[in-house]
């Protein structure tokens, strides 16, 4: 076998590899773990500190 | 950069894994510049064969203008929206959900295909490589492509931390040979090696085409800078969004600019402008002719690295837009789990593995190299659509939430001056790509409007409508 077939082998070697587990794992977290559990519920972001703001708003008035 | 030191909100829940916190303003660099990098090692060059030398000058520093607003306006509303998906979330929260649809279509499109061009390009220099060291036989495209997108989805699968850890030192170095080969000739000493004014120095070679040949190549000085405004997807993994994004992306910008120029003129002082507006591998090409070696492999790596750096970035960017759309119910509610381990969007990750890869192999498969520009053009057709939204939208979103009634990691100076500006000037860009790509502007617009009527006729009812007002900011003002 020469150099370039033997590169392409373990490219190809490796990305199987790599494919395979990553479609294990995904089976596997997804019979471990409740469905709903892994859904991400959405943006993760609670109200904001408004104290702040006036503060925010007299820099941006020096800051243009 | 003026910013405020605010850690982003964290409401950690036992029974939903959420996205990983732990984002510095050197990973939104690393991100931002390490997608867009690649298109200084190739592509901005064909503003040269549109343009001229100083066509291609002009379009770098005025396209950098219109990233430079588009860069300022992201931190801003980002800042004080720091969710997965970015300008889809912008959208959702400030115009609706049609448009947040076609804003999230547009992220996962435009850095699908990226990553698909830059692991083809990725085989081609491997082959290039093999060539130089002497091999006689071809090197096979079919398993480089694979491998590398497999690897770096691999990579991102198990964490984010560590994925743009090392995009910023590939980036780092990549930028560094840009360095180099500007210090290797001695970049200060016109005359010796470098020949600036015989090469660009006149009308037939500076400006061949006047100034309608300036505005033809703006759509290619897009190149220097596109994708840099995909640091806005990570804003919800950063320990502080509203310090970070700011900082990282401006400083991002700021590296773009200098590496920029630095190509352009390091290119126009060593190759005929005939060669460098069709040339593939400009700086590599720019390396060559100043016959050291130590530059050639330095400048090989370079182009490598910036291809692996901008493919990982794109993984990240086009699988967070998607995981984000999912979540909301906007896809299939599957992809927008988060993997309990390595708190990453791992089946959006995994599920646009095999497209990237079926459409950086499709060139290959039907022996058609123009495909590999039309997967280009694509991309960058989709970013161009999201640029025109940005600057009505940033409007809106001062109008919604007025100066002080929210808090505002970073306040965009000179408002409305940089959101006008960036309409005008995408206006400008969408005139020049319809001159050169007219039929795919209008087909690639086609295909938005056919998915907008699936969405709606589909899509629009398992919609969770309550994901529009799920930023917690005060009511907007006129609801």
């Amino acid at each position: 076998m020469t150099i370039t077939g033997a590169l392409e082998l373990v490219a190809w070697l490796l990305s199987a590899v790599i494919a395979v587990w990553l479609a294990l794992d995904v089976v596997r977290v997804s019979r471990r773990y409740d469905e709903d559990a892994l859904i991400n519920p959405g943006e993760d972001m609670s109200a904001p500190d408004m104290s702040h703001a006036s503060v925010l708003d007299e820099q941006e008035g020096t800051r243009t | 950069v003026s910013t405020v030191e605010t850690p982003t909100p964290v409401r950690e829940t036992s029974e939903h894994p959420s996205l990983r916190r732990v984002l510095s303003p050197m990973h939104i660099w690393a991100l931002g510049v390490g997608i867009v990098l690649v298109g200084e090692f190739m592509g901005w060059n064909f503003a040269v064969e549109k343009g001229g030398m100083y066509g291609a000058l002009i379009a770098a520093w005025v396209v950098g203008l219109l990233y430079t607003t588009i860069v300022m306006i992201n931190s801003e509303i980002t800042a004080t929206m720091p969710a997965a998906g970015g300008q889809y979330a912008q959208a959702k929260h400030t115009i609706g959900p049609l448009m947040a649809f076609n804003v999230g279509l547009y992220l996962t499109l435009a850095y699908t295909m990226l990553e698909a061009a830059n692991a083809n390009v990725l085989s081609y220099l491997l082959a290039t490589l093999a060539d130089l060291m002497g091999s006689s036989e071809a090197l096979s495209p079919y398993p480089f492509i694979t491998l590398a997108i497999l690897a770096l989805a691999w990579l991102n699968y198990r964490g984010v931390f560590a994925t743009l850890s090392l995009n910023f030192v590939i980036t780092g170095f990549a930028f560094v040979t840009i360095l180099a080969l500007f210090i290797g000739v001695q970049g200060w000493n016109q005359g010796d090696e470098l020949h600036l004014a015989g090469l660009a120095g006149q009308a037939s070679n500076g400006l061949p085409y006047g100034w309608i040949g300036v505005i033809a190549a703006l759509q290619f000085g897009m190149w220097y800078y596109l994708g840099i405004e995909g640091t806005a997807q990570a804003a919800e993994e950063c320990r502080s969004a509203p310090r970070s994004i700011p900082i990282g992306s401006m400083a991002g910008m700021m590296t773009l600019i200098i590496a920029a120029t630095i190509t352009w003129y390091v290119c126009a002082s060593l190759l005929p402008w005939h060669y460098l507006g069709a040339a593939i591998t400009p700086l590599f090409d720019a390396a060559q002719v100043t016959g050291s070696g130590v530059l050639v492999i330095l400048l090989l790596l370079g182009t490598v690295f910036a291809t692996l750096a901008s493919a990982n970035g794109c993984i990240n960017d086009g699988s967070r837009a998607w995981f984000a759309m999912s979540r909301d119910r906007y896809l299939p509610e599957w992809f927008g789990a988060v993997h309990p381990r390595y708190h990453t969007p791992f089946r959006s990750i995994v599920f646009l593995a095999p497209v990237a890869i079926a459409f950086a192999v499709l060139p290959v498969v039907l022996n058609d190299p123009t495909l590999l520009s039309t997967v280009i053009t694509f991309s960058i057709l989709s970013g161009l659509l999201m640029y025109s939204f940005m600057g009505p939208n940033f409007m809106r979103f001062r109008r919604l939430w007025p100066m002080g009634s929210i808090v505002r990691g970073y306040v965009l100076p000179l408002h409305p001056l940089p959101a006008i500006a960036l309409m005008a000037l995408s206006a400008m860009v969408f005139f020049a790509t319809y001159l050169g790509y007219g039929s795919a502007l209008l087909s690639i617009l086609a295909f938005y409007l056919l998915a907008s009527i699936w969405f709606v006729a589909r899509r629009y009812r398992y919609v969770q409508k309550g994901a529009q007002f799920t930023a917690d900011l005060p009511r907007p003002r006129g609801y």
